[in-house]
């Protein structure tokens, strides 16, 4: 439900909206209501997932971090890329919670996103090397 | 040089202020020692967040390798480490210290846990201050997040269940009063040096490279180097902090104590924020002032004292986001030594500081 939705915007919003620059107001709710979409969907998976854990104040740092990472690797903008990223990191995490004990599972995840920064920047300093 | 005199006196009442502080105040001794630590967290987080424009969201992380640095080394000299927090079983023995054992493994773990954050900080340095903008702020919240949950799950440091600090022996009584002073010494320091590392090249570099870094590159400057540096000594400093933290707490726990990224590590960004942002004495008042309206709502709010912090937070960042010393800039850029020609701006109100951040 959420890949369309996701899609949506991209379709709904005029063109001349995404690419030139919009009168401020129209702008304004552009954002508004993307982020509205963002928390509508944001909501529901939350309800998701209090039916499947426990639940506690702290629960949502770890998912902010692993959305970041989703995105990041998956690259801005990129949706179907997203959905990939995300079914991997899902995998990977699982797993390393298996093989490094479930001690370990958030430690790993928080590792990971600083592994993929790092690589990524690495990739971006590769680039500007070659560009010299 | 030439200093004039009652700078040089201010210090003097500001040095002996410090000194008799104790002595005024005996029943807060560990939250006056608190303050000297917020003094240096502040600090330390400025010279990277304020002064190079770094936000850095992780130098929890250095606090955290330091206290458990500084409590590894004195336990290990004496115990066996693993022994000491259960991982090797053998809950029922007593582990005591005495006097030249206590009083050596501080002065020996202070010195350790610098020099272990300082290498953290060149390790990671390399990899992580190459980023830019929101990129380095996620990437240094999940280092210190990450090395929270590792320190939460390494059996040898005791996991979850946390690392006592070493029982000061009985001989040596009250040690509030000692871990004041180490604490009030260690924020002299660390003022010291990042007063003399701005006023020479260093720090006119770090500010090149707030202000315009690709032109700072462009000029020959060796951006991520200088980045690195002022991170590692940054960090070297927040490492003994780090252990004299642990000390003072008397408990080391992996997450609310060593890398405490919801409680210490925003509040070294607020502290910066709300005494003002790459000013030197800025940091020094607003830990001031943070650490007293801590106390205050922990004292009068109990229960809702997060809540009130969380609010004043949020208050300071959206409607107060220059600081105490920026705010004071605008108003009177004469007595921070910026000159303005009046009668050539035209206008008698308009200060240059002003009208830069517009």
């Amino acid at each position: 439900l959420s890949w369309p939705a996701a899609w949506w915007p991209s379709c709904a919003i005029p063109g001349w909206a995404r690419r030139s620059a919009p009168p401020r107001r129209t702008r304004a709710r552009l954002y508004a209501f993307t982020f509205g979409l963002n928390a509508a969907i944001c909501g529901a998976a939350g309800a998701l997932v209090a039916m499947a854990y426990t639940i506690h104040p702290y629960i949502g740092l770890p998912y902010t971090i692993r959305a970041f990472m989703i995105v990041i690797v998956a690259g801005l903008g990129n949706i179907f890329g997203v959905v990939i990223a995300a079914l991997g990191l899902g995998a990977a995490e699982n797993l390393a919670g298996f093989i490094l004990g479930s001690e370990f599972q958030l430690a790993f995840t928080f590792s990971l996103l600083v592994v993929v920064l790092v690589w990524r920047n690495a990739r971006l300093g590769a680039k500007r090397q070659y560009l010299k | 040089m030439n200093v004039p005199i009652q700078k040089i006196a201010g210090y003097a009442a500001l040095v002996l202020l410090g000194i008799a502080l104790p002595y005024l105040l005996p029943a807060y001794h560990s939250q006056l020692a608190e303050l000297w630590l917020f003094v240096v967290f502040a600090l330390t987080w400025d010279l990277i967040g304020g002064q190079a424009g770094y936000n850095s969201f992780g130098n929890v992380l250095f606090v955290g390798v330091g206290t458990y640095a500084c409590a590894v080394t004195q336990i290990g000299l004496v115990y066996n480490v693993a022994k000491y927090t259960g991982a090797e079983g053998g809950h029922a023995t007593i582990f005591t210290f005495d006097v030249p054992q206590y009083l050596g493994g501080l002065a020996l773990g202070l010195p350790v846990a610098g020099l272990a954050a300082g290498l953290v900080a060149l390790f990671f340095g390399r990899m992580v201050l190459g980023m830019r903008g929101h990129y380095f702020a996620i990437c240094t919240l999940g280092l210190g997040v990450a090395a929270g949950q590792i320190a939460a799950g390494w059996q040898w440091i005791g996991a979850g269940d946390g690392l006592s600090s070493p029982n000061a022996p009985v001989k040596l009584g009250d040690l509030s009063e000692l871990m004041y002073y180490l604490a009030f010494i260690l924020a002299i320091i660390t003022f010291v040096t990042i007063r003399w590392l701005l006023s020479t090249r260093f720090g006119l570099a770090l500010n090149a490279i707030r202000d315009d870094e690709d032109k700072a590159e462009a000029m020959g400057l060796p951006t991520t180097w200088i980045k690195v540096t002022a991170w590692c000594i940054a960090a070297v400093l927040l490492g003994i902090s780090g252990g004299l933290l642990g000390n003072l707490k008397r408990f080391i726990d992996p997450i609310d104590v060593a890398f405490a990224g919801e409680t210490y590590g925003v509040w070294m960004v607020l502290m910066a924020i709300l005494g003002g942002k790459g000013t030197i004495w800025g940091p020094v008042i607003g830990a001031a002032i943070f650490q007293i309206l801590k106390e205050v709502f922990w004292i009068y709010l109990f229960g809702w004292q997060r809540v009130a912090l969380g609010l004043m937070i949020v208050v300071i960042v959206v409607f107060f986001p220059q600081g105490i010393l920026g705010w004071m800039r605008e108003k009177f850029p004469e007595r921070f030594g910026h000159r303005i020609d009046r009668a050539r701006a035209g206008e008698p109100d308009a200060a240059p500081a002003r009208g830069a951040a517009e």
